[in-house]
């Protein structure tokens, strides 16, 4: 189709409009919105309005289309812009609303603008497919199922399960971290940790408070589960012939779950070994205690951004470790507790000095005595100062 | 014509991985369902023929779909993930789901 230069005769469907919006091309961009403009009486004003509210770069606005249970999204219609108020349909305002509640935490908390950092819009479809069990990111949109009313309903109504969504977005724009092994676990663990920390910050919960559960509201409340996955205990969030029998989750490394990378095995147990970085990331949060947002998501995310596509759990681990002692310090209490956390599911630091390793030990797991190391040693210093200029005073004083 | 559709992956994968098979076996529907399942699966093959080949990258929490289609002995096999799917494919899908002998099985 070429657009250049002349006015698209048609309705182009809403994720091809918001690319042609997206473009760097001012003329293109032009073209997309004249486009919008012709087509609003087929669309209506409303919509087209919202659509070229959304034509400025950046900021992350917001578009939800309804796909009317068809899995082709180009069939989809554009239903909520970012400026458009509250409409009948309960499943494209809880979409809205979660990407929002998402995008303002990232903004606010970690100072990322959007997904890919440079104020990506954020497109949602909802009511894709018939009896659709699932919510997913497709790289460019994120994508909602109704569920199938029996066991699974409207994918919408999760805060943690858009969190998740929208993350893997930031972990495909900063490590790329490839979706299969443990790379691929580790890219839905970081999506389960901010899933859980985005759902607590918009609960006002500190760390201990928080229930860390992710995707409790996905289910209907006839089916016997807490939720699909628990980061504070893998392996106990169901139990029940409805899903298939026990979560499968593990909580160590020695109790790694071992599959195919294969399509029809998870990709190497993508979303059952992430258990064990989730859990690592549960003992972080309430060994440092407060907020799960502050020190351990700063953590986290600055461990995420300088990860690699195939870091493995041991590498995402030490480098947690590292950024732990970069922004809190070494022998913080902060990176002990890091450290002690990974060394709960069985990884351990090899990034670790001996002296930090002894102090995790000596402390109980309290951080105390490596909270007071730095003024400890400041003490020290001055005390050594102070009796080598007595010293050189009486050496002076005797010659 | 029996049509066998495995489903993995998600952000339910685990769940997902346990689940049966759906099986739809067009012997068993009238002829005006069966004519037209048949049909749509028809399609789907040759859909999935004229775009095969082409090498997929695993997408955070995209399903995937196995769909066997045994016509007659004739056996294909056609692979579809969400991100990619084709509408052929999709209507496939769709229709093996709001099959009466289907719609009560998610459990």
């Amino acid at each position: 189709m070429n657009i250049r230069g002349r006015s698209v005769n048609c309705i182009l469907p809403p994720h091809i409009l918001n690319a042609l919006l997206d473009s760097d091309d001012r003329e293109i961009r032009r073209t997309a919105i004249a486009t919008l403009t012709s087509t609003s009486r087929l669309r209506g004003e409303r919509t087209a309005r919202s659509i070229a509210a959304v034509a400025a770069p950046a900021g992350g606005r917001r578009t939800i289309s309804d796909c009317h249970q068809s899995k082709v999204l180009a069939q989809a219609t554009v239903e909520r812009g970012e400026d458009d108020p509250a409409v009948a349909d309960g499943s494209v305002n809880a979409a809205f609303d979660g990407l929002g509640t998402t995008r303002d935490f990232y903004a606010q908390v970690l100072q990322r603008n959007s997904i890919d950092g440079r104020g990506m819009r954020l497109n949602g479809y909802v009511h894709y497919g018939q009896a659709f069990n699932n919510a997913f990111w497709d790289s460019r949109e994120m994508v909602f199922g109704d569920g199938d009313g029996r066991v699974f309903s409207d994918f919408t109504g999760a805060l943690d399960v858009i969190a998740h969504e929208l993350t893997h977005g930031v972990t495909e724009h900063t490590a790329g971290l490839e979706y299969h092994n443990q790379s691929g676990a580790l890219n839905e663990s970081v999506s389960d940790v901010f899933g859980s920390v985005v759902k607590q910050w918009k609960l006002g919960q500190t760390a201990e408070q928080a229930d860390w559960l992710i995707g409790e509201k996905i289910f209907t409340p006839g089916v016997d589960a807490d939720a699909l996955r628990s980061m504070k205990a893998p392996g106990t969030a169901y139990d029940t012939p409805l899903l298939g029998g026990k979560d499968p989750q593990p909580d160590r490394m020695s109790k790694f779950v071992n599959l195919p990378d294969t399509d029809e095995d998870d990709n190497g147990g993508v979303h059952i070994n992430s258990g064990i970085p989730n859990k690592a990331f549960y003992l972080a949060a309430t060994g440092i205690g407060g907020n799960s947002w502050g020190a351990p998501g700063a953590i986290w995310y600055e461990a995420l951004k300088a990860s690699s596509p195939d870091t493995d759990f041991q590498a995402f681990a030490d480098t947690t470790f590292a950024k732990a002692g970069q922004l809190f310090g070494t022998g913080s209490p902060e990176q002990q507790a890091v450290f002690a956390a990974w060394q709960g599911v069985e990884i351990k630091i090899s990034g670790a000095s001996p002296l930090s390793v002894r102090l995790s030990a000596s402390s109980n797991g309290t951080g105390a005595a490596a909270a007071s190391l730095p003024s400890r040693v400041d003490e020290l210093a001055g005390q050594i100062k102070a009796l080598t200029k007595e010293v050189n005073g009486l050496r002076k004083a005797r010659t | 014509m029996k049509i066998t559709v495995t489903e993995r992956g998600g952000f339910a994968a685990p769940v997902l991985r346990r689940r049966p098979d759906t099986v739809v076996d067009t012997a068993e529907l009238g002829s005006a369902d069966a004519a037209e399942l048949e049909g749509a699966a028809r399609t789907a093959v040759a859909r999935a023929a004229d775009h095969g080949g082409t090498e997929h990258r695993a997408r955070p929490d995209e399903q995937n779909y196995r769909i066997v289609v045994d016509d007659h002995g004739d056996q294909s096999v056609i692979k579809a993930y969400d991100s990619t799917m084709d509408p052929a494919v999709a209507h496939l899908l769709d229709r093996v789901r709001r099959h009466p002998a289907n719609a009560d099985d998610d459990g």
